[in-house]
């Protein structure tokens, strides 16, 4: 199935940026909460200090996962942009892109498989 | 999250934070905007007319539509999150299903309701019938359905509340119990009543089951559609559910009807919470209706053009009621207005089965 396509803004364009803002905006609280939830540690345990700190910049474990978070970070951002309709891509992948009846049919045949005491 | 044994990371409590922060945005300060835009000259429908141009009330319509998706499907959303856990939640469920194994009675060869099974309800992709993690998301959702309110229990536990005032039954039926939040507030509430709770979706009520055993709570949960119960007649003196009759067509909520009456004792009480009398007059409608296309509920529409009570009445219920339900303190503030922030219709249908 098809859902009725969702266009909010005159210029199709906005629906992919919106898309980008929100992806970003939890790009950036989930940054905040590591980064308070990492202070709040290092406090705790009483290891904050200036030097501590541009050394743990320096290290080589932060360049790795400086490029490896680089790439997943940049990938979340630029979904939106190539597919703004996340739910659309995920039924179709689900449920192909046939008729009702052939949806109805994979649905039925999946719900089929799953028997009592069986694993899901 | 108490009672939650799906693994789920710092990073997602985080971004689902987030993406509840936004929700109570949505749902306080730019609904309000679009309250003032949309005066009280007009239906509904010229209302969606009159707005469609308005930046505010496009960023409102957006973020109603796509939050949703951000929710599952974001770098940390639900099913992100729970999807990869797959096999270990599987296994949690079949583990729980091996304990006490007579109060979990599944039937493999149970063919879904069309409707149901393609529906992809409230942007859920792929349904919440289908496999381990599906359900435990849908249990991890249901904790930001209102974003208002402050416990999302609370809920569950009034209504139960409720039919224990109404009836205090001995033996319910709690219909699409999903995962079990009303049938375990309500066997909390009535620790000697024989609860049995029923959902087309296996792995929900796996899940359910699962939930209870862990509470020590004895609950039965089959697998069956309310269309087509698996119990004989008069069998129970209650037969509840909630946000159950806008996921329907309206020939299934007529055949439901039917069945819920003849499993019904003479006098049993028949209540469902649902979204049913909108508030507001045609500007509550005009929010009703953008809910239900925004967020994938074709179902929503119907329901509310359907004449409950007459319908009720029809399948052989009597002393119908339909009045507005608080589903959190001072929800229902307002009254008959718009609700100061956006809400869930919620409204409690009951009736008292024929003798």
């Amino acid at each position: 199935m098809t859902h009725p396509s969702h266009h909010y803004f005159d210029d199709p364009a906005m629906t992919r940026l919106m898309g980008m803002v929100t992806a970003l905006a939890g790009e950036v609280f989930v940054l905040k909460a590591q980064n308070r939830r990492l202070t709040v540690a290092l406090e705790d345990a009483g290891s904050l200090d200036p030097e501590t700190l541009s050394a743990a910049g320096d290290s080589p474990d932060l360049a790795i996962w400086m490029e490896q978070e680089r790439d997943a970070f940049a990938a979340a951002l630029m979904a939106p942009l190539t597919e703004p309709d996340m739910a659309q891509a995920a039924h179709d992948r689900i449920f192909g892109t046939g008729t009702i009846g052939d949806k109805v049919a994979h649905a039925t045949g999946k719900s089929r498989a799953t028997g009592k005491g069986d694993a899901i | 999250m108490t009672g939650m044994d799906a693994e789920i990371s710092f990073e997602a409590r985080a971004y689902q934070a987030c993406i509840s922060g936004l929700k109570r945005q949505w749902s306080g300060p730019l609904y309000r905007q679009v309250v003032d835009l949309a005066g009280t000259n007009c239906d509904a429908k010229g209302i969606e007319q009159n707005l469609r141009k308005d930046s505010r009330y496009q960023v409102f319509g957006w973020l109603e539509h796509y939050l949703q998706q951000f929710k599952y499907l974001g770098r940390w959303g639900m099913l992100t999150e729970f999807t990869p856990q797959e096999e270990k939640l599987a296994k949690l469920l079949a583990d729980a299903a091996a304990i006490e194994p007579d109060r979990l009675d599944l039937d493999p060869d149970m063919a879904l309701p069309d409707y149901f099974c393609v529906g992809d309800f409230h942007q859920h992709p792929g349904g919440i019938w289908s496999d381990a993690h599906d359900a435990f998301a849908y249990e991890w959702g249901a904790t930001l359905t209102t974003p208002m309110s402050a416990d999302h229990g609370d809920l569950h536990d009034r209504f139960a509340g409720l039919v224990n005032e109404m009836a205090a039954p001995e033996n319910i039926l709690d219909q699409a119990c999903g995962f079990g939040k009303t049938t375990l507030a309500l066997k909390s509430l009535l620790p000697d009543a024989r609860v049995t709770g029923s959902d087309v979706a296996g792995p929900c009520l796996m899940l359910g089951h699962k939930r209870a055993v862990e509470a020590g709570l004895d609950i039965r949960f089959v697998q069956c559609p309310v269309e087509d119960l698996r119990f004989d007649d008069s069998s129970f003196d209650a037969v509840t559910g909630s946000m159950l009759l806008h996921e329907m067509p309206p020939s299934a909520i007529r055949a439901s009807l039917i069945e819920a009456r003849r499993v019904l004792k003479p006098g049993g009480l028949y209540a469902q919470l649902d979204f049913y009398d909108v508030p507001g007059g045609e500007v509550g409608r005009f929010f009703h209706n953008g809910h239900s296309a925004r967020n994938r509920e074709p179902y929503m529409m119907s329901l509310i053009k359907m004449d409950l009570a007459g319908e009720l009445e029809a399948a052989g219920f009597e002393d119908v009621a339909i009045v507005p339900f608080e589903e959190g303190a001072g929800a229902l503030d307002n009254g008959p207005d718009l609700p100061h922030q956006w809400r869930f219709p919620w409204t409690l249908i009951t009736g008292r089965a024929k003798p």
